[in-house]
C-alpha cells in the first residue's frame, strides 16, 4: 500500500493550475458559444431578410404566380453563382431553382403559413448549410382582384439555404485562438505559481534546516526567527519553542534523576568497596574483621532500603502497585507510626507538639501505604528539624475532609523550589551525609502514594520559616 | 606527606583515611565543606582529596576558593558524578585529577603518588641518591644491595626528603608534612627521628647522604651543597 506523503508544493501547484485551467476553459467555452450564437443569429437574420424579399418577389400577375426572384437572380452574375433558393408551387407542382443549385434539390420543409422555420441542413454535395423554409401565398398589388377563394391552392414553399463554410471557418479560428489563450494562460500561471510557491516555502525549508542542525544537547535553546519570517509560521515556531522547552525540562529532570540515582548508589557502593578492601588489606583479629563486615552489611542494608524505595516508587508511578483497601482510623495510624520513630527525637532534643482537633477519622484506604507515607514524613521532620526544636503535628476536620499538617524548623527551600522537592533525589541540602539514610526519594514516594490513594499533599513554608507538609484526605461534603 | 581528605560519607572517609595512613601519609579528615575549607586555607597540604557534594559548602566552591588563593596543593576530586560534563566542570574548576566512585583504594593511592611527583619535580616512581633508592609505590628502601627496614615514621621522613632531593627541609616543614597534628612532642622529636633514620641509612660505615644545615634544617643529597631553601 502506498504511503500517504502529501506535498504542500504539489498540492498548491496542482490545485492552482486546475482552478486556473477550469476558469479559463469555462471562460473560453462561454466566449466561444456566445460568439457562435451571435454568428448563427446573424446568419439566420440574413436568411430571414432574404426570405422577406423572396416572398415579395413571388407575385400574382393576372391571377397566376410569377417568380420574379428568379428573374433577378438570372440578371445578377454574383447571385447566379451563390444564391441557393428553391420554390415549390403546391397547386401547380412546379419547382423553381436558383441556377447555383444545378442538379441539387434542397429539402422541402416549412412551418405554418408565413411562419419561417430555420434548421441546419447538409447539402447534397456534403456542405453544411443553414436553411429557412416558409410557406407563403404570392404577393399581389391593388390591381389584382382577390377573393377569399382565389388564393386557394396558390401556396408556395420557399427554402433558402446559406453556405455556412465561412461561419465554420471563423468558429474554427476562434477555437484555435481560445485554445492558445487557455494553454498559454495555464502555462504562465503554472510558472508563476511554481515560483510563488517555491518562494513561500523557503522559510519552511530554512526552518527545517535550522532544526536539523540543532544539537540534541541544546534542545532548550529557542529557534530564533528574523523579522521577515512569515507571520503564518511565527505561531508554529513559538509553539515548537514551547514544546522544546518542555522537552528540555523533562530531559533535565531525567538526567538529574539518573545522576542522583548514580550518586546515591555509587557512594555507598564505594563505601562497601573501601571497607572490604581495607578488611583484606592486612591480617586482622576476629573483632576487627567482624567490625568491618558489619559496617559493609549496614551499608548494603541501607542500599537495599534505597532500592526498595526506588522500586516502590517505580511501581506506584507506573500504577502497578496493588492497593488493598480497608477501613482504618487515621489517628491511630498516625500515633502508632510516630511511636515507632519517636526514640530518634531524644538524642537531638526534639519534642513533638500535638494538636489533634479532628474527631476519630475512619477512612477506607491502603494501611501499608499510609504507614509508609507517615513514616517518611515523620522521618524527614525528625532528620531535618533543628536541634532542640519542636515538631508540630496537627489534625483538623474541614467539610468532611481530614487535614493533617506536620511542620518543623529546618533549612527551608526557596518558594520557587518547593515543587521541586517532590522530584526524586531533590533535597535542600545537596550532600549525602554518612549518618543520614535520606536519599531524597521520600517526598517523591509520598507524592506517588498520595496520588494513588487520592490524598492531596502540599509543601509550604510558614510565617516563622517552618517547613510544613499538609495532607488532605477524603472528598469534601 | 600530609593529605587533606574532605568526604561526608563516613564509611568511605574512614577507610580512605586508614588506607592513606597505612601508606605512610599524614591525613587530616573533614566531613563538611566549611571545615574542609578551613583546613585547606590554614595548612599546607601535599595533596587534597575532595568530594563534590558536601554539606554546608560544596566541593567545587572549595576548589574555586583555593585556586583564588593561588594554592598550589594538587586536588583530586572523588565523586559519584561520572559524566564527562561533570569531569570537565571539576577539572576546569582547578582540580588536578578526577576519580569516579566507586574506585579501588590502590588506584587512589597511585593517583596521590602521581600528584606528589608532579608537585615535587618529576622523579618517577622512585628516587635515587648515590646508591640509595626509595621506591614510592612499594615503600621499599634499598642501599647498595641491601634493603633497609624502616618504621612507618622513618619511611615517611625519608620519603619527604626523597621528594625534595637536594633541597633544605626545615624542621617546621617536616613537622607539618610528616607528623600528626595532635601528636605532641617538640622540634627535638624531629631531630631524634632524623638521627634514627641517618643511623639506619649509614649502617656499615656507608657515605652520609642525610646532611644537616645548621640553623636551617636537613637535606638529602650526595654532597654538602644543597639548593637554597626557597628554590
Amino acid at each position: 500500500m502506498r504511503a500517504l506523503n502529501p506535498s504542500i508544493r504539489k498540492r498548491l501547484l496542482a490545485g492552482t493550475i486546475l482552478a486556473i485551467a477550469f476558469a479559463t476553459l469555462t471562460g473560453s467555452i462561454v466566449v466561444y458559444l456566445a460568439q457562435r450564437k451571435v454568428l448563427i443569429e446573424q446568419l439566420d437574420g440574413r436568411l430571414q431578410a432574404t426570405a422577406e424579399l423572396l416572398t415579395i418577389e413571388i407575385e400574382l400577375e393576372d391571377g397566376k404566380p410569377y417568380q420574379e426572384w428568379l428573374v433577378h437572380i438570372l440578371d445578377n452574375d454574383v447571385r447566379r453563382r451563390k444564391d441557393l433558393i428553391q420554390v415549390w408551387g403546391l397547386q401547380s407542382g412546379e419547382t423553381y431553382k436558383a441556377p447555383a443549385l444545378k442538379d441539387f434539390e434542397l429539402p422541402q420543409f416549412h412551418g405554418d403559413l408565413n411562419e419561417p422555420v430555420i434548421r441546419s441542413i447538409t447539402l447534397p454535395d456534403g456542405k453544411e448549410s443553414r436553411a429557412l423554409g416558409i410557406k407563403v401565398f404570392p404577393s399581389y398589388d391593388e390591381k389584382e382582384t382577390i377573393t377569399p377563394t382565389s388564393l386557394e391552392g396558390l401556396e408556395h414553399i420557399c427554402v433558402i439555404a446559406l453556405n455556412t463554410e465561412d461561419l465554420r471557418h471563423g468558429l474554427r479560428e476562434l477555437r484555435q485562438t481560445l485554445t492558445w489563450v487557455v494553454a498559454t494562460t495555464i502555462f504562465l500561471t503554472a510558472l508563476s505559481i511554481f515560483w510563488v510557491v517555491n518562494r513561500s516555502l523557503i522559510p519552511i525549508q530554512e526552518l527545517s534546516q535550522r532544526l536539523q542542525q540543532r544539537e540534541t544537547d541544546r534542545l532548550g535553546n529557542p529557534v530564533t526567527i528574523s523579522a521577515k519570517f512569515p507571520r503564518e509560521l511565527r505561531n508554529l515556531v513559538e509553539q515548537y519553542n514551547g514544546l522544546l522547552l518542555r522537552i528540555e525540562g523533562v530531559r533535565v529532570r531525567e538526567r538529574d534523576f539518573s545522576t542522583h540515582a548514580a550518586h546515591e548508589l555509587r557512594t555507598p557502593l564505594a563505601g562497601i568497596q573501601a571497607t572490604l578492601e581495607q578488611a583484606i588489606n592486612s591480617s586482622r583479629n576476629a573483632n576487627d574483621y567482624d567490625h568491618r563486615i558489619t559496617q559493609a552489611l549496614i551499608i548494603s542494608k541501607q542500599m537495599a532500603g534505597l532500592v526498595t524505595h526506588l522500586m516502590r516508587f517505580s511501581r506506584l508511578q507506573s500504577g502497578t502497585h496493588r492497593i488493598l483497601v480497608e477501613e482504618i482510623n487515621l489517628h491511630e495510624v498516625i500515633e502508632a507510626t510516630w511511636q515507632g520513630l519517636s526514640e530518634k527525637c531524644q538524642p537531638r532534643g526534639l519534642a513533638a507538639e500535638w494538636q489533634l482537633d479532628s474527631a476519630s477519622f475512619l477512612h477506607k484506604t491502603d494501611e501499608d501505604l499510609v504507614r509508609i507515607l507517615f513514616t517518611n514524613l515523620f522521618d524527614n521532620a525528625i532528620s531535618h528539624a533543628k536541634d532542640h526544636s519542636n515538631i508540630h503535628l496537627k489534625t483538623s476536620d474541614q467539610d468532611g475532609q481530614f487535614i493533617f499538617t506536620i511542620s518543623n524548623l529546618s533549612a527551608t527551600p526557596l518558594p520557587a523550589d518547593l515543587d521541586r522537592l517532590f522530584e526524586p533525589f531533590s533535597r535542600v541540602d545537596k550532600a549525602r551525609t554518612g549518618d543520614d539514610n535520606h536519599a531524597g526519594i521520600g517526598l517523591s514516594l509520598c507524592r506517588e502514594i498520595a496520588k494513588n490513594l487520592n490524598i492531596e499533599i502540599t509543601v509550604s513554608t510558614t510565617e516563622i520559616r517552618e517547613f510544613q507538609v499538609t495532607l488532605v484526605v477524603g472528598t469534601p461534603r | 606527606m600530609r593529605i587533606l581528605l574532605v568526604e561526608d560519607y563516613t564509611p568511605l572517609r574512614e577507610n580512605i583515611s586508614e588506607s592513606l595512613t597505612q601508606a605512610g601519609y599524614v591525613v587530616d579528615v573533614s566531613a563538611t565543606g566549611d571545615e574542609g575549607l578551613w583546613y585547606a586555607e590554614n595548612s599546607d597540604y601535599d595533596v587534597t582529596i575532595l568530594d563534590i557534594m558536601l554539606p554546608e559548602i560544596d566541593g567545587l566552591t572549595i576548589l574555586r576558593k583555593l585556586k583564588a588563593l593561588r594554592s598550589k596543593t594538587p586536588v583530586i576530586i572523588i565523586s559519584a558524578r561520572d559524566t564527562t560534563d561533570y569531569k570537565i566542570e571539576g577539572l576546569d574548576a582547578g582540580a588536578d585529577d578526577y576519580l569516579v566512585k566507586p574506585f579501588e583504594l590502590r588506584e587512589l593511592l597511585a593517583r596521590v603518588r602521581a600528584q606528589l611527583r608532579k608537585r615535587y619535580d618529576p622523579v618517577g616512581d622512585s628516587a635515587t641518591v648515590s646508591d640509595l633508592t626509595v621506591n614510592f609505590s612499594s615503600k621499599r628502601v634499598v642501599r647498595g644491595q641491601e634493603e633497609i627496614t624502616l618504621t612507618r615514621r622513618e619511611y615517611g621522613l625519608l620519603e619527604y626528603f626523597a621528594y625534595r632531593i637536594g633541597q633544605v627541609v626545615t624542621r617546621q616543614e617536616i613537622w607539618d608534612h610528616v607528623y600528626e597534628d595532635m601528636e605532641g612532642g617538640s622540634s627535638n622529636t624531629v631531630d631524634v627521628y632524623v638521627s634514627y633514620l641517618r643511623k639506619k641509612l649509614n649502617a656499615g660505615g656507608k657515605e652520609n647522604l642525610l646532611h644537616t644545615r645548621r640553623g636551617q634544617g636537613y637535606y638529602l643529597d650526595t654532597n654538602a651543597s644543597p639548593q637554597p631553601i626557597d628554590s
